[in-house]
């Protein structure tokens, strides 16, 4: 599974909606050197909304194996540039992103909350999952695909 | 005693690492869903305290390098997980959670809804 963005660039003025556009097309199990780069304007420019995550992020990335010390290794720097990617993604369409933290599997988690909803996506080294727990009903996990995230989780989440 | 449930109508501890630089729980204070999630090392058993047979200075161990949380049992059974007291040699009041699955994301997330920080 590899993906995504290792930089970010400085582009013309883009609808935001183009943007996303840019992102969904991306196949994230295509090997990176086939991956349509992304261009995006800085973290700090667009991340605003998102800010406080991407300082957490930025912890999460100076992790070394056994950060906790029980063993859990490190997020991937892959991993860590997809959380990016998507606290990104976020901000540009007005989505707070409630928390990130790391897991003992090596994964990042991503809280989005609304109300008594919320919906986490999983970053695992060698999986991706989203989990909706909704405010009544039955809670879901399955596997998370990029495509999914705005049209159908999001969506979900501020139904 | 080792191997019995433990009672509904008691609480849980739950110690997670968290030193000031690294406090990785939510902005409430509360636990992240990470804070209960199986590792293969923990061979199907979500290591706990009961609160009833120890202290909170106790279950934390290190109040630098961790935080702790709560959880009352009635919350686990109510997600169809079990509560087992298993005393060890040094920590009479261990226990653990049953009926996880190391590939079960919704459980983890329920368990920390259910908790509240309280060091």
């Amino acid at each position: 599974m590899s993906y995504l963005i290792n930089s970010y660039s400085p582009t013309a003025e883009l609808p935001k909606t183009d943007q996303f556009k840019t992102f969904t097309s991306f196949n994230i199990d295509q090997p990176l050197d086939s991956f349509v780069s992304i261009t995006f304007r800085t973290e700090d420019e667009f991340g605003g909304l998102n800010s406080r995550i991407f300082e957490t992020v930025s912890k999460i990335a100076e992790l070394t194996n056994n950060w906790d010390e029980e063993g859990s290794p490190a997020p991937s720097p892959d991993n860590i540039q997809f959380a990016k990617a998507i606290a990104l993604f976020m901000s540009a369409f007005g989505q707070e992103i409630y928390n990130v933290a790391p897991g003992p599997h090596g994964e990042i988690l991503i809280d989005f909350r609304s109300q008594s909803k919320s919906l986490e996506i999983l970053l695992y080294n060698d999986k991706m999952r989203y989990v909706k727990l909704p405010d009544v009903g039955t809670p879901e996990q399955g596997k998370f695909t990029i495509d999914l995230l705005y049209t159908d989780l999001i969506a979900w989440l501020n139904s | 005693m080792k191997g019995q449930n433990v009672s509904l109508l008691y609480t849980l501890y739950r110690r997670a690492y968290g030193s000031p630089a690294r406090k990785f729980c939510n902005p409430d204070g509360s636990a992240t869903s990470r804070v209960f999630k199986l590792r293969e090392i923990d061979n199907g058993a979500l290591s706990v305290d009961v609160k009833e047979l120890t202290t909170q200075e106790k279950a934390i161990v290190d109040k630098a390098r961790f935080m702790l949380f709560e959880i009352p049992v009635s919350s686990i059974l109510k997600i169809n997980l079990s509560a087992i007291h298993d005393p060890l040699p040094n920590n009479d009041a261990h226990a653990f959670i049953g009926g996880l699955d190391i590939d079960d994301d919704i459980k983890p997330s329920q368990l920390a809804k259910a908790s509240k920080k309280v060091l």
